[in-house]
């Protein structure tokens, strides 16, 4: 269940990379133009799920996985 | 006093290099792969190393110089997204079929998995050509920052032939153990002089505030995205990134992980040390046009180095160049390395020399055709006169629309080996379509919509890799029992089930 969670924080990251309510909006947050600061956090938010992910869904017999064939 | 810190930089990383070689144990898989014991932290810093390259400083900073922010959620803020995403789905079952089978490349991991050939040969050829413009890239950036940070003393040809050699060398005697070290060198030192650089260029301005009020004042337009990127544009760039998960030299440091938890921290820190290189790029390249106004197309590549020059003269020039130096070089040795060991294993082992060669003239001949791909590049960087940004960009969709290779010969057991060679057939010649018709216009979007050819391509290539898999007879059970293994009871116990 958790890891649905996070992988739908994932796919709701990918929906507000695109901005369009700040195309023209030339103010500045934390001292720079909007659209930029705005993807800064982005950014940061996309680094914060990923620890969750690796913490909470990370995939399992990846390095217990033992060989069954020889042949390369 | 440039050119010597220049040189003093290039000789110590060239020494690292060298140093490596002191634990080489001799064997093809030492050379090619480090014998997988490359730990988290250096894993995160030679994988950063060598995805940044003259793309993020150079090609960003030209970039955003005529487009302004926007650049950023193009490229930065998409790939902090999508390539995390990559490592966590994709490489780290990449590495666990390749410790499982003893892969050194990828094209013997597709060769094996649809037990094909003539589809190893295929791809080797196929990605061998697009990774070409992305040597030449960083050639090409070397060669520009040497000119232009020595007023030209040192030509452009002189300043490309430099890079070339000093990566050949290290490259040569280190192997990826010695491009491992480099890298991660070259990394902190490329991020630690790219924030000083805009440190101190920001502060000689009279401080961001004031430089963002001029900026406002005369080219407001670079401060939002505006007309200037479409909405459709930023949408389809989001494919860009997923050539992470084709590029062969990222594909030969996911393999030379010592354990799956190593890639933790390069998927959690990624997204922070993208945000940490392109911040930087990004503002130089618009306060670029404060000191540098009308550079024209290409003439932009030059505009971080031009400011470096003004801004920061002397010594600080010298390290802030070498930082320059380091982005480029710390994707090019990966490079030249990946495709030596391509050679190498899918060519001479593979085609009729395993038992005829020792370990050491294996190790020999990728030498050999790592030196012959920089002199095909370097006679390339003399000709090529193309934006860095868009040249990369070209190389990268060309990686991105060959994806679903990847995607199918990792999680889908019914694709065949006929669907991967049809798919990356249609890569080929779509590619090769479009490329043709973004050569005479360097802004080309398909029908001038926004929408970038990476992402028809990329459709294109995973429908027809669905469609034909679907057409021909299904791998023999026993092939896909090896990578798609059950219980008894019949339950998936295959690599990279998640927990949760």
């Amino acid at each position: 269940m958790l890891k649905w969670a996070l992988y739908s924080a994932l796919v709701a990251l990918f929906v507000l990379h695109n901005d369009i309510w700040l195309w023209h909006d030339g103010a500045l947050f934390l001292g720079l133009p909007i659209g930029l600061s705005y993807h800064i956090l982005l950014c940061v938010a996309a680094s914060v799920v990923m620890f969750l992910l690796v913490k909470f869904a990370w995939p399992e017999q990846l390095d217990g996985h033992q060989p069954e064939d020889d042949s390369q | 006093m440039t050119i010597a810190i220049i040189f003093a930089y290039l000789i110590l990383v060239m020494c690292i290099g060298l140093l490596s070689h002191r634990l080489f144990r001799g064997t093809g898989e030492d050379y090619f792969v480090a014998t997988r014991t490359i730990g988290p932290f250096v894993l995160l810093m030679s994988l950063f190393g060598t995805h940044m390259t003259a793309f993020a400083l150079l090609g960003a900073s030209g970039e955003s110089y005529h487009n302004g922010i926007g650049v950023f959620a193009l490229m930065a803020s998409v790939s902090a997204l999508v390539i995390p995403t990559v490592f966590f789905f994709v490489g780290t079952r990449a590495w666990a079929v390749g410790k499982k089978f003893g892969y050194l490349t990828q094209v013997q991991f597709f060769r094996h998995r649809w037990h094909s050939d003539g589809l190893g040969l295929l791809l080797f050829v196929v990605l061998i050509a697009f990774v070409i413009p992305y040597l030449l890239i960083g050639v090409m950036a070397g060669g520009l920052t040497m000119a232009q940070i020595t007023n030209g003393q040192i030509p452009e040809w002189a300043g490309g032939l430099l890079v070339c050699v000093v990566v050949s060398i290290y490259v040569t005697y280190g192997g990826l153990r010695g491009t491992a070290w480099a890298n991660t060198f070259q990394t902190l030192f490329f991020m630690t002089l790219g924030v000083a650089a805009f440190l101190i260029i920001v502060n000689k301005l009279g401080g961001l505030s004031r430089a963002l009020q001029t900026i406002s004042e005369n080219n407001p337009e670079l401060l939002i995205r505006g007309d200037r990127i479409k909405p459709l544009k930023l949408l389809t760039y989001t494919c860009i990134p997923l050539s992470v998960g084709m590029f062969p030299h990222m594909f030969m440091h996911w393999l030379s992980a010592r354990r799956a938890e190593s890639f933790r921290y390069p998927i959690v820190l990624y997204p922070l040390c993208i945000a940490a290189v392109w911040i930087p790029s990004v503002m130089l390249g618009v306060m670029g046009t404060i000191d540098f106004p009308g550079l024209l197309g290409p003439a932009s590549n030059s505009v971080l180095v031009q400011m470096i020059g003004l801004y920061a003269p002397g010594v600080l020039a010298g390290l802030l160049a070498a930082g320059v130096f380091a982005a480029v070089m710390s994707s090019l040795d990966s490079q030249v390395l990946s495709i030596g060991t391509m050679f190498t294993q899918d060519i001479v082992l593979h085609y009729g020399f395993k038992n005829k060669m020792t370990e050491k003239q294996q190790v020999l001949a990728g030498r050999l055709f790592v030196g012959l791909i920089l002199v095909i590049t370097y006679g390339l960087s003399l000709v090529s006169n193309r934006s860095i940004f868009k040249l990369a960009v070209w190389s990268f969709t060309g990686f991105a629309a060959l994806f679903p290779v990847v995607v199918a010969a990792l999680f889908w057991k019914r694709s065949t080996k006929q669907g991967a060679a049809a798919s990356t057939l249609a890569v080929v010649v779509l590619w090769g379509f479009f490329f043709a018709q973004g050569w005479t216009n360097p802004a080309y979007t398909v029908g001038g919509t926004g929408i970038m050819p990476v992402a028809v391509i990329l459709a294109v290539s995973a429908l027809v890799m669905v469609i034909v898999s679907l057409l021909t007879k299904a791998p023999p059970q026993a092939v896909l029992q090896q990578y798609f293994p059950t219980d008894k009871a019949g339950a998936r116990k295959g690599i990279g089930q998640t927990s949760g």
